[in-house]
């Protein structure tokens, strides 16, 4: 009773101001169907059979086709472990940053989050220049030096759980450190004062506290390498395996069995809501800061001489993880032939006229990152403007579903979400497969999440009673909107903006499905490169993107002060 | 410091949109019947009030007793389940019809000031004069004026960020007054300062409103501070106006134990009436302490379960019996001296009433023992 005359007085109130109402109504529809639509598709094609009848089949052979099974099980074992490698690398660190008196705990920081900004399919030409079998530089100079035939293969399943490890600890990091930063040192201090030594207070006291905030990251560390997709293709090429990824790509291309893709994208989207539903069940009704930046509090523990064993450790972390790795990009894309040893002759700066080549695919992969990423961050942030506003002002039943759609995609893979769009938008009456606009429409649903918990965030810190002013002051709902709250919300919208733009400049994993010959993006492009083995074109192109997205990342932490986030 | 310079800042200042209305017959804005229900909880419970032109009307009552409810009513941020709102006679706010709050002629301070950070004083003072779309020149007196008003002036050019809490507040009040509303809202505008800023502003606000003589609905927690401000104080509690009437009428007569309990200290006993001893004056019978002589605020109290108050002022100590009063014996359970008052705890057989003397009257100790007095005329009986 009571809920229908909510719903009745609410529509009543939508009524009343229709303008407010088409906005808020249009917005509403948009965010489901970009949504649940591809969702939507997915499960409905897994489940369709050759004649159009209702079929487990294709599920099935998700489960008994040999290949299919393996990719599976590989994209498992390759999760479980990269997230287990991840917490034992990312835990001590954040420890030792967030509640020690270690020398450079803010260059710490400021270097894992350098490491997040480099993503895996960039990361693993690194790695590959570094540890391929044959060729790789260390595993040449331990041949040379002590006559061993290799350290170590990165064609290989440990190859790739190293490489997604490195990609993905700040996750971890991030999550750890927000957590112990807001944490109340009283606690711990609390623990010390009844008996208990410092590190025993920590682990006793703190880690609790904090298991929450880690669970859920490590929840994200395990989502994500189940959904990368640039560094399994690159080794799994070498290696000859296949995880689910690369399973559904093999699917994709000629010729393609959309049914199976579909079917095959399922158990990404099954962990998915596994995940999501054990992040809200360990964080409860608390929030969880996804990227923390707040600079360490005065309260430091004294570890005595074991801090300069906690800096050497997080000097060695960041050395594997930024250092090297964007070393040997900056050392290949300055190379004539990436295996060439570096001397005068050999130097050029000819891979980076690529950008300038419009023999090449570059230049035109550069336009198209960029646009497609500016699209999209606009339409995000115009979207999660109005959603924010709907969700935090008014009471409009069923903003807690609206909340749970735009976040949901948050930890989407972005191949299974792509399967949705290429089969969803690939015949009439939404043929968009092949044009500019479904990579807008799917870079918006992917990425809207992001954009919303930022607007979400400042629109919290902004008091509802700064436009309820405007209104007595007689302004109408749209002018007090325009003239009041979006000035306010101005860094927020522009945070929102960059971070949008950022994550969308070195997106693979969808591109990878939606792009057809001339639509690449950046990210495409270097994975073209490196499987056609230019390694040092694929480099060159890699250290443009890193730069910008650090440079945006810089704008981003100028624009918040801090780069947080909250989810 | 901060006090000096504020002193008496409105008393002496320009009033430009002085209108001398006094207090009057004419119904400025009416509640009738209002009740407003979000899902299962009803936040306002057929509240019913009229305010007269001129008049200050204080919503009063603990938090979540649905007076910011009643406020945002009758801004125009809510609409009623059930009920009317009416200003100046028509209706402005029912179940099927709605003015937006832009329309409705009043305007409001806020809680949190909710002045605009992004534009300097003089343009938060400006924004809703240039929506009336007047021109340049006017908008500046006016704006200058109302400035003057809360001696704001000499800040026009600077922003938000750069005032106190108090000068925020004096901004946040012109930029209400500026729009000459036909009513004037607060939401506990004094609530984020702090306490001896909060008690001068008090003064200044009551002055204010006395010299513009305009309405005002006016919402707080703090009993002391709505006694300053009310021409009539509205008590409320889980969404119903218990009793309304002036301070005098709300401390003096209060109507029920919430009343009572809300409006200063209060001793509060449960008993029975057992006979009249004169027009309007009952006996009652209390549990422990005996009979005492009551007096009823209507008459048709007689004769079934009551209950008394007896304010801990109105009541004295004494070591020999005072004729003509209800007398108790009791023994001091408690003594604190507060500088001018010494506030005891007497316990009268088991009962424990509160009792506030002067603390220049005869001084009792701790244990010794005690009489109770208090007029007939101070026990006061309250609807149960």
């Amino acid at each position: 009773m009571a809920m229908r005359a909510a719903i009745a007085r609410a529509f009543e109130e939508l009524r009343q101001e229709w303008l407010r109402s088409i906005i808020v109504g249009i917005a509403i529809l948009i965010v489901g169907w970009l949504v649940f639509y591809p969702l939507g598709i997915i499960f409905e094609m897994g489940l369709r059979a050759e004649g159009g009848s209702l079929t487990f089949a294709h599920y099935q052979r998700v489960l008994t086709e040999p290949g299919l099974v393996s990719a599976l099980v590989n994209s498992i074992i390759i999760s479980v472990a990269t997230t287990a490698f991840a917490l034992v690398l990312a835990l001590p660190m954040a420890w030792a940053v967030a509640r020690t008196n270690m020398p450079g705990r803010q260059f710490v920081r400021v270097s894992v989050l350098v490491a997040f900004v480099v993503p895996n399919f960039i990361s693993v030409i690194a790695w590959i220049l570094l540890l391929g079998p044959n060729a790789g530089l260390i595993n040449v100079f331990v041949r040379e030096t002590f006559g061993i035939a290799r350290l170590f293969n990165i064609y290989s399943m440990e190859g790739l759980v190293l490489v997604l490890t490195l990609s993905f600890y700040p996750l971890i990091f991030f999550a750890a450190t927000a957590a112990l930063d807001n944490m109340d040192p009283s606690y711990e201090e609390a623990a010390q004062m009844v008996g208990a030594p410092a590190w025993r207070a920590s682990m006793g006291i703190a880690l609790p506290l904090v298991l929450p905030a880690i669970v859920a990251s490590s929840v994200f560390v395990f989502l994500e390498a189940m959904g990368a997709f640039g560094a399994p293709a690159a080794i799994g090429h070498g290696a000859r395996f296949h995880t689910l990824t690369t399973e559904i790509y093999e699917l994709f291309s000629y010729p393609p069995r959309f049914e199976l893709a579909a079917a095959a994208a399922a158990p990404i989207i099954g962990f998915t809501i596994l995940g999501l539903i054990l992040q809200r069940w360990v964080l409860g009704g608390r929030r969880f800061n996804v990227i923390g930046g707040k600079s360490s509090a005065a309260r430091a523990v004294d570890i005595g001489w074991r801090r300069w064993l906690a800096f050497g450790y997080c000097m060695a972390v960041i050395f594997a993880s930024v250092i090297l790795p964007l070393l040997i990009l900056l050392r290949t894309s300055l190379l004539s032939r990436w295996g060439l040893p570096i001397s005068w002759q050999n130097l050029t700066l000819k891979n980076y006229a690529a950008f300038a080549d419009t023999s090449t695919i570059v230049p035109a992969a550069l336009l198209n990152s960029t646009l497609v990423s500016a699209v999209t961050a606009s339409a995000c942030v115009v979207l999660a403007l109005i959603i924010v506003w709907i969700v935090e002002r008014t009471r409009l039943p069923g903003r807690g579903l609206l909340t749970f759609t735009s976040t949901v995609t948050f930890a989407f893979p972005g191949v299974a979400l792509a399967v949705g769009f290429v089969i969803g938008y690939g015949g009439p009456p939404l043929a968009l497969f092949g044009t500019i606009w479904l990579f807008f429409i799917a870079f918006t649903a992917h990425r809207f999440p992001f954009a919303f918990m930022f607007m979400r965030n400042s629109i919290k810190q902004l008091s509802s009673e700064m436009e309820e002013a405007a209104r007595v002051s007689g302004a109408s709902w749209l002018r007090s909107v325009v003239s009041i709250s979006a000035p306010l919300l101005k860094s927020g919208i522009v945070a929102a903006w960059m971070i949008v733009f950022a994550v969308t400049l070195r997106e693979l994993s969808m591109a990878i499905l939606l792009y057809v010959p001339g639509m690449e993006t950046l990210p495409v492009a270097i994975y073209s490169f490196i499987d056609n083995g230019t390694f040092e074109i694929a480099a060159a192109v890699s250290v443009v993107l890193i730069l910008l997205s650090i440079a945006s990342m810089l704008i981003l932490r100028w624009i918040t002060g801090k780069a947080q986030m909250e989810l | 410091m901060r006090l000096d310079r504020l002193g008496g800042a409105f008393d002496d200042a320009v009033i430009g949109t002085k209108r001398h209305v006094r207090p009057g017959l004419m119904a400025k804005l009416e509640i009738d019947d209002v009740t407003m229900s979000f899902g299962d909880v009803v936040a306002v419970d057929r509240a019913s009030l009229t305010v007269a032109d001129g008049e200050t009307v204080v919503l009063l009552g603990p938090s979540g007793c649905g007076k910011t409810t009643l406020l945002r009513l009758i801004a125009g941020f809510y609409r009623p389940t059930s009920g009317a709102i009416r200003i100046n006679g028509k209706t402005v706010a029912s179940p099927t019809l709605m003015v937006p709050p832009e329309k409705r002629t009043l305007s409001m301070v806020f809680q949190s000031y909710a002045v605009w950070p992004h534009k300097t004083v003089f343009e938060n003072l400006a924004y809703g004069l240039r929506l009336r779309r007047l021109d340049a020149k006017t908008i500046a007196s006016k704006v200058a004026e109302a400035l003057a008003t809360v001696r704001m002036d000499s800040y026009a050019a600077r922003y938000p960020s750069e005032l106190s809490g108090g000068q925020q507040q004096r901004v946040a009040v012109a930029r209400a007054l500026v729009l000459e509303p036909e009513i004037l809202l607060f939401d506990e505008p004094l609530s984020n300062l702090d306490a001896s800023l909060r008690e001068h502003m008090r003064f200044e606000i009551k002055a204010l409103l006395g010299k513009l003589g305009i309405t005002a609905i006016y919402v707080t927690h703090d009993q002391n501070e709505a006694m300053v401000i009310a021409d009539r104080v509205a008590v409320m509690n889980r969404g119903r106006i218990e009793q309304i009437g002036s301070p005098e009428d709300i401390y003096y007569r209060s109507k029920t134990d919430f009343v009572a309990q809300f409006i200063g200290l209060a001793n509060v006993l449960d008993g029975e009436v057992v006979g009249a001893t004169a027009p309007n004056h009952l006996k009652v019978r209390v549990e422990r302490i005996g009979e005492l002589v009551a007096c009823a605020t209507s008459p048709s109290d007689a004769a079934r379960a009551a209950r008394v108050l007896i304010r801990p002022e109105q009541m004295e100590l004494t070591a020999t019996p005072k004729p003509g009063m209800n007398t108790l014996k009791g023994r001091v359970a408690r003594r604190s001296f507060v500088g001018a008052q010494t506030d005891y705890v007497i316990d009268v057989n088991g009962v424990a009433l509160r009792v506030i003397s002067p603390s220049r009257n005869a001084d009792f100790q701790l244990s010794q023992d005690v009489l109770v007095n208090f007029a007939p005329a101070d026990c006061l009986l309250l609807g149960v």
